[in-house]
């Protein structure tokens, strides 16, 4: 119940100004604005157990950002009903704001002039966290992001990835039951993006602490996230277990074969005339790629191996931003 | 009431405001500019004679009142407010277990620690080369409680009309409509009890005296009996309209956030 999510129809319509080019257009709206009506979620329905760890995709614009701040109380829904952690979030409790955190990839709540340490302190009294749970939770998160030496400088004087860590730190200093990441990991370096997975992994082993997560980088979903909701045009049309997905929507597997001779040459004639019949991804020189059906990679290993002179052969899953890709052409169409 | 965490949003701001503090009293100066050149006119518009009861001493004790009440009373939150509903930085004060009405207060009561011991030294320094006499210490505890009433209004006012930023996508044309209402008839330009026939008698109505003009009289000693509780009785019924119109606003605006960027 506390760390649990349930939403219901959950809708959120905008009303924007529209105007026409040119000045005339301009002063026309002075008197009499139009405006239209868009609608951001349409429809949205699902539950989250407390202490799952759940992506939310969808390309650009379908909605999945302003679901995050519905059930974040920041935004009130225009029809449906939700419930997180026994509150409705619109209604902003204390008791309900303190057991939430959301962080943006762009917005930051640390204090631009004062030091880490000092915005910590600060957060600590605005969520009443006391002065041993707060000493404890900061000993572990510092060790865990490694950040001891980040404590004493401004903000301002931070790199993106050290007030990504410190921005992360903060949000978790009042232990949150529930996390919102709303693209956590957005201009950040490799390395840094898989530090910040293995700790946030690490983090909701230790403390059970749901998690949904929006990103487009498919390596954050993938590393963290067993389940995903997929929305778009503001309704969801899929929601369960990640890797099913993959093969519901790409049922196939990868062979990459990396043959010892020229594909032209006269004795290769047998693995020409197998590879005509499959599907080819991509072939460059001795490298050619190609799709398989799941249920037939094996019994083709053997003609496969038979018919020329291999010197590689790799079996692997289409990668999952194709797979994504796949999914929201077929639903954007 | 969250004081714990409010306190420390005020430190928050504060330490943020020392390391500009340069910025922050170069501001205060510039402040202090309008008050002492309206003090210059009307001191020499007043070398023949007292105008309407007002001599020289009295428009001297009267503006330098009237830079430490604008000082104390000015409120400056709801320029940034205004443009971080615009901008969507409010999403990250609506995320903590505290009202948003804090980080504005926090931020007003920032300012004027940083800006009021300049101001102070300021007037002081006037006091002392104009020769101005003390004040009554009988005077002092009612004009506090004028001086909390009058920043209650302005401050409200001022929040309320940020708080438009909801709805609209630009304000700060009737922020600035507001700051010169505020020049016009709270008495910055001229004493409101100077102001003639039916200008006088807006002023008296109006919320604008009851936000800065009103305690500076008392203080100086230029009311009545039946003026100050007339005054008083303004400045509450002022005070609960701003409040109730603050919470009015918030509760509907807050609907239509749209929470930009991110």
């Amino acid at each position: 119940m506390e760390g649990s999510i349930h939403v219901d129809s959950l809708g959120k319509t905008y009303q924007i100004p529209l105007r026409e080019p040119g000045i005339a257009a301009a002063l026309a709206s002075l008197i009499r604005p139009t405006y239209a009506e868009v609608t951001a979620v349409r429809d949205v329905s699902f539950a989250v157990q407390s202490g799952e760890m759940v992506g939310l995709l969808g390309p650009n614009g379908s909605g999945k950002t302003t679901t995050l701040k519905m059930l974040a109380g920041l935004l009130y829904p225009t029809s449906g009903k939700v419930e997180v952690a026994g509150s409705v979030p619109q209604q902003r409790k204390p008791e309900f704001l303190r057991s939430i955190s959301l962080v943006m990839g762009n917005k930051t709540q640390l204090t631009w002039d004062n030091t880490v340490h000092d915005s910590f302190l600060i957060h600590k009294e605005i969520y009443g966290v006391s002065q041993g749970a707060f000493r404890t939770r900061l000993g572990e998160l510092t060790e865990m992001l490694d950040l001891a030496a980040l404590l004493p400088k401004q903000t301002r004087n931070l790199s993106l990835g050290e007030r990504a860590k410190c921005q992360l730190v903060l949000a978790l200093l009042h232990n949150p039951r529930i996390l919102f990441l709303d693209e956590p990991t957005l201009g950040l370096d490799v390395s840094m993006q898989i530090r910040f997975r293995s700790f946030l992994k690490e983090y909701n082993r230790r403390h059970g602490t749901t998690v949904i997560l929006t990103s487009h980088y498919m390596a954050d979903i993938t590393s963290l996230c067993r389940r995903v909701i997929l929305i778009n045009k503001g309704t969801v049309f899929y929601d369960g277990d990640l890797s099913e997905m993959a093969r519901r929507t790409a049922p196939f597997k990868l062979v990459r074969i990396t043959n010892q001779g020229d594909l032209s040459g006269p004795e290769q004639t047998h693995l020409r005339e197998l590879l005509e019949r499959l599907h080819i991804v991509e072939q460059e020189q001795r490298n050619v790629t190609f799709r398989v059906e799941r249920s037939q990679v094996v019994p083709l290993l053997g003609p496969l191996l038979n018919a020329g002179s291999m010197a590689d052969v790799s079996i692997f899953d289409p990668p999952i931003e194709a797979v994504i890709d796949t999914l929201y052409q077929g639903v954007m169409a | 009431m969250n004081w714990r965490g409010g306190i420390a949003l005020v430190g928050k701001t504060l330490f943020s405001y020392t390391s500009s503090i340069g910025f922050f009293w170069t501001l205060a100066l510039g402040w202090l500019m309008g008050p002492l050149i309206y003090m210059f006119v009307w001191l020499a518009a007043s070398q023949e004679g007292p105008i309407a009861g007002y001599g020289q001493s009295d428009f001297i004790l009267y503006y330098v009142g009237l830079m430490l009440v604008n000082q104390l009373t000015y409120p400056c939150s709801h320029w940034t407010i205004g443009e971080s509903i615009q901008s969507g930085t409010l999403s990250v004060w609506l995320l903590r277990p505290l009202a948003v009405l804090y980080e504005a207060v926090a931020s007003d009561v920032a300012l004027k620690v940083v800006c009021f011991p300049f101001v102070v030294v300021i007037a002081a320094g006037l006091g002392f080369l104009f020769h101005i006499d003390p004040v009554p210490w009988s005077r002092v505890g009612p004009f506090l409680v004028f001086l909390v009433l009058a920043q209650i209004i302005r401050f409200m006012f001022a929040y309320t009309l940020a708080l438009l930023s909801l709805w609209t996508q630009e304000i700060s044309a009737l922020l600035k409509v507001n700051d010169t209402l505020v020049f016009l008839l709270a008495g910055q330009m001229v004493p409101t009890v100077l102001l003639p026939g039916m200008l006088g008698e807006l002023a008296r109505l109006l919320p604008y005296r009851y936000m800065l003009g009103f305690p500076i009289e008392y203080l100086t000693g230029q009311l009545t009996g039946s003026e100050i509780m007339f005054g008083l009785r303004m400045q509450m019924g002022w005070a609960l309209v701003s409040i109730v119109v603050q919470q009015w606003v918030w509760q509907r605006g807050i609907r239509h956030y749209t929470a930009v960027g991110g």
